[in-house]
This record gives structure tokens, sequence and C-alpha cells, in this order.
């Protein structure tokens, strides 16, 4: 089936800073703090995009001893495709919205 | 990483490991050690308690949606809470038609004859109140079945306790709504009211535990 639910605001917003740098791996807390999302946000939006397939996760070995290895995102080319897709659909639909309308 | 003693940085650790921890036993068990290895690298206390509040509401978000809504399992805790909805209400009413002031328990010939049977009302309320004290054990029998599917992993197999389950709220229902157009009372929220508590959220109850008791093995629970 065809999805054709939008993305919210809040992924959009991740998408965007995901696509900021798309073959970079990102850490959970830089990209809360590239997009403003909380981490209660934050990780909600990384799962349902890695259970898509739309991102791709690894562990980063420990950058020093005592420290746990990190998490390390990054959109997958499937999910660098979405993101492209549902940001210019957004640009297309706040072109398209009233003047009054608009955030 | 500073002051590692801090009061938010302690509050802010165990947070994060509670929600791992919560996270851990699901198929989301790597996104709670994530959440957790990031903390370390929060510079600021107040930062990293904030991190760690989103953290534990994240944990609850997708452990609510990992539970497998296609297949309606649900945690036992989750069970738990459901079953009581569903049959809390119907056993605390049941309980009042058998012990209430004119519980069918204090009901004698001389009450029946002086106050029901000489009306059409009388011998209408009369039926109802006695359907109920029947149909009404749906409540305990439900918490019972209930307790058991949770507790000790007995799933619901009995066909005629099933059966009892489901047709006690209907029958009950039924006689309610028969009840009523005999004595033409207007519809009402309070009615309503009866419907959801009395007969749709016990019989949700009941098709809910028919249902786990119908895929699940027996020695094992559905629920996590």
């Amino acid at each position: 089936m065809t999805r054709t639910r939008r993305s919210s605001g809040q992924t959009l917003a991740l998408l965007r800073g995901l696509l900021d740098r798309p073959r970079k791996w990102r850490h959970g807390y830089d990209l809360s703090l590239d997009t403003g999302l909380p981490s209660g946000t934050l990780y909600p939006i990384l799962v349902r995009l890695a259970d898509r397939g739309l991102l791709e996760s690894k562990w980063e070995p420990a950058p020093d001893p005592g420290r746990p290895p990190r998490h390390l995102y990054r959109l997958t080319a499937q999910g660098g495709a979405y993101a492209r897709s549902e940001l210019a659909a957004d640009e297309l639909r706040e072109l398209d919205a009233p003047q009054g309308s608009r955030a | 990483m500073n002051g590692d003693t801090t009061l938010a940085r302690r509050v802010a650790a165990t947070l994060v490991r509670a929600a791992a921890a919560w996270l851990e036993p699901t198929r989301r068990g790597q996104w709670g050690r994530a959440m957790r290895a990031e903390l370390d690298h929060i510079d600021g206390d107040y930062e990293a308690l904030r991190w760690a509040c989103g953290c534990a509401l994240a944990a609850i978000t997708l452990r609510r949606t990992d539970m497998d809504m296609g297949t309606l399992r649900v945690s036992r805790f989750v069970l738990a809470l459901e079953m009581a909805l569903c049959f809390v209400p119907l056993t605390l009413g049941w309980f009042d038609v058998m012990f209430g002031m004119s519980g069918v328990a204090w009901l004698d010939v001389d009450t029946v004859e002086r106050y029901y049977l000489g009306t059409t009302e009388g011998v209408t309320v009369l039926t109802m109140i006695l359907v109920w004290a029947v149909t009404g054990l749906v409540g305990p029998l439900g918490l019972i079945v209930a307790a058991g599917h949770i507790a000790l992993g007995r799933a619901l197999r009995h066909g005629w306790l099933i059966a009892l389950l489901i047709a006690g709220p209907i029958a009950g229902g039924a006689v309610y709504l028969a009840a009523n157009s005999i004595m033409g009372s207007e519809w009402s929220i309070e009615r309503l009211g009866f419907y959801v508590l009395f007969v749709a959220v016990p019989l949700a109850g009941a098709l809910h535990l028919r249902y786990l008791g119908r895929t699940q093995p027996a020695d094992r629970l559905s629920a996590a």
C-alpha cells in the first residue's frame, strides 16, 4: 500500500538535519542539538525511520576507556531519496499555502 | 562530563538506566542502550537531566508502540489494567444488585408480591434485577479468569466459559433495552454509560481473553 500520510514537522526537521551531511554518521545527541528536537521526540522518529529502512545505524567503538560505545545514524540511499521528496513536497505545500496560514 | 555526583546527574543516570532496562526485553533494546550511552557525552548536568527525561518518555512511547497491536498482544501490566477496567465496574454493579439495599439477597416473597408483582413496571424491574444478578456474574468471573491468565498463565480455553463471558453482557444489555422500552424510558446519558460500562467494556474484555486463549500455546503466555 502506498503511504500517503505526510511527515510531521519534527520528522521533516530530522530529515533535513540528516540530509545536511548525508554520508556522515551522526550521534543522537548531535542530531538533537542540530534539529532542536528533544530526545523524547527524536528517538521515536529515528526508530520509525530505521523500521522503514530509511535509516541505518551502527555502534561506534568507545572513544575513551570507561565510556560506552555510541550509536550512530545516517540515511540509507532510500532514506535520502525519501527525505528529498518529503522536503520538496513540504516546500511545495509552503508555496501553495495561503499567506496567513504559514507558520 | 562534569559533576558526576550532582543530584541532577544522578537522577538523569537513573532515568536513562530505567529507560534502557524497560526497552531491553523488547526488540527495541539497542535503542535503550543508545540513549543511555549518549548521556555520558552530555556535559551539562541539567542538560543531561533534560535528555534523560526525554529518553524516559521515548522509552514509554516505544514500549507502547512496540506492543503487537496486530495480534492484540499486550504486556501483563497493560492486560491487568485493561481487565480491571473491563470487569471491575460490572463486578461492583453485580455486587450492588445482589447485596445493595434492594438487592436480590434481601428479596423475600412478601417484598416481591408487595412491590414488584402488582404492576407491569414492577415485574419488568424485577426481571431486570434477576437477569442482572445472573449475567452480572460475568464481572467477578471475568476478573478471576483474567487473574488466572495474567498471574498463572492459564489461557481461557473452556468453550462454555467463553460463551458465558460473551453471552452475559449481551443478554443483560438486551434485557435492559427491553425493560426500558416497556417502561417507556427516554434515552439519557446514564443509559449510554450503562451500556458502555456494563455491556460494551466487559464484552470487549471477554473477547480479548477469548482471542488470547485461542492464539497462544497452553504453556506460554502471550503477554510479555
